[in-house]
Formats: structure tokens, sequence, C-alpha cells
């Protein structure tokens, strides 16, 4: 994988789960599988340091699963506060799948047609929640990674991660005025954000969809270069053929080109923006959790206020934890905010960096080919 | 004087009249016999080409009544042409007359060491050999570049003229370097010229640009887009190929018309005296050279060109229903449908496999070229989308770039919009490559293939004509024999006199399809050899370009990487 999650987050690489040892590096999720009606992943990991290897097979309803599980809220102080990591949307059922319809529902995790780029989403996010400080010590995390039968299916309980209906209530929170100048800052550049990079990645799925196109229009001008060529007699026509078969090869030089181009777009810039997007989006609905505890709190301490004398210890009571809460959740926020901060940086880094290093040496290649082709045509042509 | 003769109509293509050709003939014979009277020069023989041109230019100024014209200039009735470009020059019986200065006059004849016989048409393929071997001969050194397309006039009168600059060592020009200017519709006007000269002898006339009402009314109008910037490209570089193919051609390059056309500066801008062998007057035409005179419409010294077009216009209702075809869209499509009808009578006896091997294999090849034409015009089209979406792409990248708080970041942000966007350029630029390198060409070959049809079908057309002959002469010969028991002496003879002029006319069928056939047999190897060239040149040009953008794209990566690095 191209962004090395384990060095973004500052951890260590390798993370302990109550005596359970797991190699950040080693998770991998191999491959989609289309089984029955539904796509199974193959879910890698080794254990450290005894380097058991552990293979399962998931469905994306036990990721969702994992997921609600670390957002069950288990007596850890201010866990509303932390920044989830992004799990992808979930895939469409495939029957009857267009581009448009995977691109609808996955966004830019959409355009690959081999889930390839989907699954380094998936497990992008497995390595991520599992070297979180906190998330990765969840219990659960093991049964994911060693247990053979999937856990998915008791997705009963609905965490607090649902997609919140934009209710006009919900969204008069969310543009509730902040208490503290810090978070009013990061509220507003975290909108503008999310909608600035989400508006980039559309842009770019628009790109890498125009490419694959031309790749595919080249494969079919280079057919039908071949199919003209046929049997001749006559000189002029046998040459004809022979630079049409020629042009053809040139052309599929062309269409490979396209190919990686649009590959680099998508696995390295494409994956990387996406992450960040959604990881945005994480931070909007950390923040909107926050904000929710606020509105409650200050609607317990009008409460209090306004209470009779008799109500009023319990008032208090409730106002005390309310504010303690709001406070745990403030603390762990700013420093999940930070490291966002920080991760985002890396992110762009690290993508920015590898991906104009893959696109170079695409360029290099595809010019030392084509430079070979021209050479040698023209010395075909002169001694013709 | 030429104003004894009343010659007959010059045909255009594919309106070969019977009647025309053998009456061009004529032309031919007693040309022959005056020409072989002049003193000779010691010179190499070469029958100029104008000389002997069947349908218009004689070797005497010669007026020539242009029936089928009126169905030329009717086709050019559209908002464009309005009143140029006349298929015909007025040929004039006295006083200098521009439109046939022959430019250079090239060698005089030489007497043929000929029985009495005269070959005329064998006389006349021999010259062109001839012209070709010399043309062959000088190392072919030309180069013609159609630039500066300028907007003249407004509205819809309003037209494009374009320089067209020819550079040169050959002999047949005067000059080495000169320029003119010319309009789309003389470039029309100059190809119905050739292909009505040259085509029904089997030469293979490379057809002009098309028409585009759509495109010249953005023009005309106005309208300073992009679309109508790109159509005037296009159309500048049609022309370009086009006149290039034009020279490249042997004997056209030696055509008096193609010569007029490259260095006449005089030739269809300015008005000028013009006598009007019809009234037999002198009038003034102010409008830019149209012999209205000859399609019988009246030219009066005081009318103003804006008034000439209304009575042309009205005159002709028949024209404003055809003005959403050009005036090669009509001749084609009568042509077709000529041919359509041709086809089903005439069976020609094929006696040269070679033919129909050929027709089938040229038939194959349209198809090929149009499917090839299909897929290069969706990569284009791709390829215009991908620019846009760059640019798109680069402008989001942008605006998140001054959104990011990080300095670093933004900064390689912005970068990369840079990038982007420089990208974007080049994927234009590729999309021209692969427009004009292979998409244009493309389309060339499938209308330069339409043209060698047409030369297979004026063949068919020939032998058709000579079986024709036969057969008059089958029955002349049997009305005779049964005179020869009638009493009737004069009708006698004038049965002989007929036999004699239709087996002269056998013969003469008979040599024109041997001629057209030897004439076409080579110009298809001469196809042959361009068509390879063409796409042999296309294809280094297109592999020179990608080259070029993948080396361009090195660059743009190399100088975005370290910013890329710097960002934490």
């Amino acid at each position: 994988m191209v962004v090395s999650v384990s060095e973004m987050m500052d951890d260590a690489p390798e993370v302990s789960v109550s005596g359970f040892n797991l190699s950040v590096s080693s998770i991998k999720v191999t491959e989609a599988i289309k089984k029955e009606n539904s796509l199974v992943f193959v879910v890698g990991a080794q254990e450290f340091p005894s380097k058991k290897q552990h293979f399962v097979d998931r469905k994306f309803e036990d990721f969702e699963w994992l997921q609600q599980c670390l957002l069950m809220p288990d007596g850890i102080p201010g866990l509303q506060g932390i920044i989830f990591p992004p799990l992808p949307a979930k895939p469409c059922a495939f029957q009857s799948n267009t581009q448009e319809k995977m691109i609808k529902q996955l966004g830019l995790l959409g355009l690959d047609d081999d889930w390839k780029t989907y699954c380094m989403a998936l497990e992008m996010y497995l390595q991520l929640v599992v070297s979180h400080t906190t998330l990765g010590k969840n219990q659960v995390l093991r049964s994911f990674f060693t247990q053979t039968q999937g856990p998915g299916g008791q997705a009963g309980r609905k965490g607090i991660l649902n997609r919140l209906s934009q209710a006009l209530e919900e969204i008069k929170k969310e543009n509730h005025q902040d208490v503290d100048e810090f978070f009013r800052n990061e509220r507003a550049s975290n909108s503008s954000l999310v909608r600035l990079t989400k508006a980039t990645t559309e842009r770019l799925i628009a790109v890498v969809r125009t490419q694959q196109n031309i790749a595919l229009a080249c494969g079919h001008f280079s057919t039908t270069l071949h199919l003209g060529v046929g049997p001749d007699e006559d000189p002029a026509a046998k040459t004809f053929s022979k630079l049409s078969l020629k042009l053809s090869e040139i052309i599929i030089i062309v269409k490979k080109n396209f190919e990686c181009v649009a590959e680099n777009n998508l696995n390295i810039l494409g994956l990387g923006l996406d992450l960040v997007s959604r990881y945005e989006e994480s931070e909007k609905e950390m923040l909107f959790r926050r904000t929710c505890k606020l509105v409650e709190l200050e609607q317990n301490s009008k409460n209090l206020e306004k209470a009779k004398p008799a109500k009023k210890a319990n008032m208090e009571e409730i106002k005390k934890a309310s504010e303690k809460e709001f406070r745990h959740i403030s603390d762990i926020a700013r420093l999940e905010i930070q490291k966002l901060h920080r991760v985002r940086v890396e992110v762009f880094q690290q993508c920015l960096t590898s991906w104009c290093e893959k696109q170079l040496h695409a360029a290099r290649e595809t010019s030392s080919i084509l430079s070979q082709h021209l050479r040698a045509f023209k010395q075909l042509d002169s001694t013709e | 004087m030429a104003a004894e003769r009343d010659p007959p109509p010059a045909g255009s293509v594919g309106h070969a009249d019977l009647r025309e050709v053998e009456d061009g003939e004529d032309l031919f014979v007693s040309t022959a016999s005056t020409l072989e009277s002049s003193p000779s020069s010691p010179e190499p023989a070469s029958l100029p080409v104008e000389d002997v041109g069947p349908s218009s230019n004689g070797p005497k100024p010669a007026e020539i009544l242009l029936d089928d014209d009126q169905e030329d200039l009717f086709a050019e009735a559209t908002e464009e042409v309005s009143l140029d470009s006349p298929e015909r020059e007025p040929i004039l019986s006295d006083g200098p007359s521009p439109a046939i200065t022959p430019v250079t006059p090239t060698a005089l004849i030489a007497p043929r060491a000929e029985p009495n016989v005269i070959m005329v048409s064998g006389m006349f393929e021999q010259s062109l050999d001839e012209l070709e071997e010399e043309a062959a001969g000088d190392s072919f050194d030309i180069q013609i570049s159609v630039s500066d397309p300028e907007k003249v006039g407004d509205g819809m009168n309003a037209y494009m003229a374009y320089k067209v600059t020819t550079k040169t060592s050959l002999t047949v020009f005067s000059r080495n370097d000169f320029s003119v200017k010319r309009r789309f519709s003389d470039f029309l006007g100059l190809h119905s010229k050739l292909a009505s000269k040259y085509m029904h002898i089997g030469y293979i006339v490379p057809p002009a640009p098309e028409k585009s009402i759509v495109g010249m009314t953005k023009v005309k109008v106005g309208k300073e887009d992009l679309s109508s910037t790109e159509f005037v490209e296009k159309r500048r570089s049609a022309l370009e190929r086009y006149l290039m193919r034009t020279v490249k051609h042997p004997v056209l390059l030696q055509d008096p018309d193609v010569l007029q056309f490259l260095e006449s500066s005089e030739f269809c801008f300015k008005g000028r005296r013009v006598h009007c062998p019809e009234k037999s007057c002198c009038t003034y035409a102010v409008v830019p050279s149209c012999n209205f005179s000859t399609c019988g419409l009246p030219v009066t010294s005081n009318k103003s060109g804006y008034s000439l077009l209304t009575t042309f216009v009205n005159k002709l209702p028949r024209a404003v229903s055809t003005q959403a075809l050009s005036g090669a869209g009509i001749l084609r499509m009568v042509n077709r449908a000529a041919d359509a009808v041709n086809r089903m009578t005439i069976k020609m006896n094929e006696a040269d496999v070679w033919f129909e091997e050929k027709q089938q294999q040229f038939e194959n090849l349209d198809q090929q070229l149009r499917k090839l034409h299909g897929s290069v015009e969706a990569l284009v089209c791709h390829r215009k989308e991908l620019s846009v979406n760059t640019a798109s792409f680069a402008r989001s990248a942008a605006m998140l770039g001054n959104s990011e708080d990080h300095t670093a970041l933004s900064r390689a942000l912005s970068q990369l919009a840079e990038v982007e966007e420089k990208i974007d350029q080049l994927h234009q630029e590729q999309a021209y490559a692969d427009f004009y390198l292979f998409s244009e060409l493309l389309g060339d070959y499938v209308r330069l293939i339409t043209a060698v049809k047409a030369v297979f079908e004026n063949r068919m057309k020939t032998w058709s004509k000579w079986q024709d002959a036969q057969l008059m002469l089958q029955k002349k010969r049997e009305a005779e024999s049964k005179l020869q028991f009638t009493n009737k002496p004069d009708k006698l003879q004038q049965a002989k006199d007929e036999i004699k002029e239709w087996e002269a006319k056998v013969q003469q069928g008979e040599r024109d399809f041997e001629q057209i056939s030897k004439t076409i047999r080579k110009e298809v190897g001469r196809f042959e050899k361009q068509r390879v060239n063409d796409f042999k040149v296309a294809i280094i040009k297109y592999l020179e370009s990608l080259v070029q953008t993948q080396q361009q794209l090195i660059k743009y990566w190399e100088a975005f990487l370290p910013e890329a690095k710097a960002i934490a």
C-alpha cells in the first residue's frame, strides 16, 4: 500500500490488543470474491512476534458491525470526540451494476471494475482502526481478525455513527454557535474543506473515466486497423498493410500508457483524496456530536436555572455530568483534530510524491518505447 | 474567326454527353491538322495541355456555350458563393483575354512520325505521357501554403479570403515565390474545371473540400468563438492539402487553370470589362468575374452587385431549395443517381480482370477507411473531453490549495493545479494532432476514393459508348444493304456516308476505351503510391508528436516532484 498508515499514526507498527499483537503493516485485504449475491473480502493479518498468519472471509456487513462496535459507548470518556476512521460506502448489489451506479454509490472507489481500489480503501480502514491508540484496544478486533465465522448479522444496535438525518433541528444544531474559538474556526474550515475536497475528488473521477474511455477508443482503433489487413499480392497494398500493423502497435502503446496513467490517478492520487475527503466527513460528524453535546449542556444549564428547588440538586447532577462529558469530548476532540491535520498533510505528501513518481516513471517508459519505434520506423522508411 | 463556330456544350463530370466528347474530338482533329502544318521546332514534342483539353480552351480562343453550366451555376447558388466562381471563364474572341492567358507557352509541337491517320487521342496521351515524364524529371519542388484567413465584407455576403503562397523552382511558373488571394468558391471552381476536363478520360482529380453552410454561417455572422476559429482552421488546412494533392499530379500541374489559380492576381477578384458574346457588346461587370451573360441573365452596366444577386436568386427558385447542399454535393447526388441507373443498364463485358479486382479492392478500402475514420473521430472526441475535465480538476485543486492553511501543502496543491493545467494544454495539442494527422487524412481518402470510383464508372460509360457506336454501325450497314435493292442513288450514297461516319466513330470509341483503360491503370498506380506515402508520413509525424508529449510530461513531473516532497 502506498500510503503508510502506521507512519502516519506515529504509533508503534505493532499493536497490542489485550495480549493479541498484530502487525499493522501486515493487515491486508487481498481480494474481493463474488459469492452468490454478495461480495466477500479476504482479510489477512499477521501476529507479532509469532508471525502466525490469519486469513478470514469478511463481508461488508462484518465491517459495518466492527465500526458499530467501536462506537458503542462503553465507559471510555470522550469517545464521541474521536474522529473515526471512515469506512467506505456499502457496495451495491452488483447484479445490475453499471459504472454510473457504482460511482454514485461509492464515489471514486467505484471506478475500478475489479474492486482493487475498494479493497485498498478497506485495508487502509482496518490499519487506521488498529493503529488508533484508543480504538485499537477494542476487544472485538481480535475476533474480527481471527474468527472464521463472520460476526455480521448482529448489526442490531445502531451506533452513534449513523447517518444522522438532516432534520431541520439537526441543521439548526449544526449551525449552533460555539463557545470555543478553536472549535469555531475548525468547524468553519472543516465545512469548506469538506465541500472542496469532495468537488476535487469528483473532478478527478471525471478525468479518470475519460482516460479509461480513451484507452478503450485506442483499443477499438487498433482492432479496426488489424481487421483491415488481409492477404495482399499488390506491393502497394502490402506496404499499406504493414503500415497499418505498425500504427496498430503504436496505438496499443498509447492505450497502455493511458491505462497506466489512469490507474495511478485512481489508486494513488484518488485513494488519497478519497481518504482525506471521507476523513473530513468523519470529522464533521464528530464536531456535530460535540455540538449536540454542547446544546444538551446549555439546555441542562438552562433547566438548572429554571429548576424548582426540589429538583435543583438533581438538575445540578445532570448538568455537572454533561459538563464533564462535554469537557472530555472537547479534550479528545482537540487532540484528534490536531492529529487529523497532521495526517492530512502527510497523506497528501505521500500520495502526491508517490503519484508524481509513478507518473514520471510511466512517461519515461512510454517515451523511450515510442522513441525506439520512431527510430526503427524512420530507418525502415529510408531503406524502402 | 471563332464567332463562326458554335462549339457544342462542354459537360461537367458525369454528364458526358455522347455528342460532346465527339465534337470535342472533332475539335482535335482540326486542331491537329492545323498544328501539323505549322513550322516545327526542334524542341521535344509536347502538346500543351491547354490546347488539347477536350472541353475547354481550344487551340484558338473559341467560344464555348456552356449549357450545362447553368446547372453548375445553380449548384453554386449558396449564400456564400453568391456571384463568384463561375465554372467557366468567358473565352473572348478578341481583345486580351485574361481568362486564358497561357502562363507559359510550353514546347511547340514537332511533327509526328506517324502515318496518315491522325491518331488524335494517341497524340493527346503521348503528350500527356511526356508531360508526366518531364514533371518526373524535374525534382518535384513545389510547396503551397494556405494562410491568413481574412474576413471580407459583412453579414451574409461576407466571405473568407485565404492567401495562397507558392514556393517553387519549377520552370512552368514565371516566379519562384508568389502569393494570391483566393476565396473558397474559387477553389471549388478550380476543381470543377479540372474535373470536367480530366475525369472522363480517366484521371483521378482530387476532390475539393466540402462546403459547410453551418460552419460558414457562424463565421459570417461574426461569431468569434472557438468553434468558428476551429472551423476556419480546419478549412484552411483542407484547402492546403487539396492544392498540394492537385499539384502533385503531373498532368494537373501543367493545366493552365491550375497555373492561373496559383499565379494570377487578376483572377476572380476584380470586376473587369467583359465582352458578352451573346449580346456582342461590351459591358462592365462590376461584380467580380461572374459571367452571367453565359447563363442568360442580363448583365447591364449599372447594376450593382447586390441587385444582381437578387435578380439571380429570384430567377432561380430551384437554387434556393438546394442551398442546403453544396455544389459538389449536388453534383455527387446527381451523379450517383445517374450512375445507379447506368450500373443497372451497363453490363460490361469485362475482358480485363485487373479492373474488376481493383474495383473490388477499392470498395473494400472504402469500407475500411470509413471505419477507421469513425474510430479516430471517437478518439479525438474523448481527448477533447479529457482536456475539459483536466482543466476542471485543475481549478478544483487550485481552490483547495487556497483554502489550505498549511503553507507547504497549500503551495503543493497550487503547483498541482498548475501542472494539471499544463497537461490540459498537452491534451489539446495531442487532440489536434490526432485530428489533423489521421482524421482529416482518412476523410480526404474517403473522398478521393469517390473520385476513383467515378473514373471507373467513366470507363464503363466509354465502353458503353463504343458498344452503342458498334450497334449503330450495324444498323447503318443493314440500312445500306436494304437500300441496295431500291433505286435511290442519293439515299444510298447518304447511307454509305453514314457508314463511314460510324466506322470512324467505332474506331474512336475503341481508341477512347483503350486510352481510358491505360490512363486508369497508371492513375491507380500513382494513387496507391501516394496513399502509402501519405500514411507513412502521417505515422511518422504522429509518432513524433506522441514522443514530444511524453517528453513534455516528463519535464512537468520532474518539476513537480520536489514540491510534493517538500510538503512535510
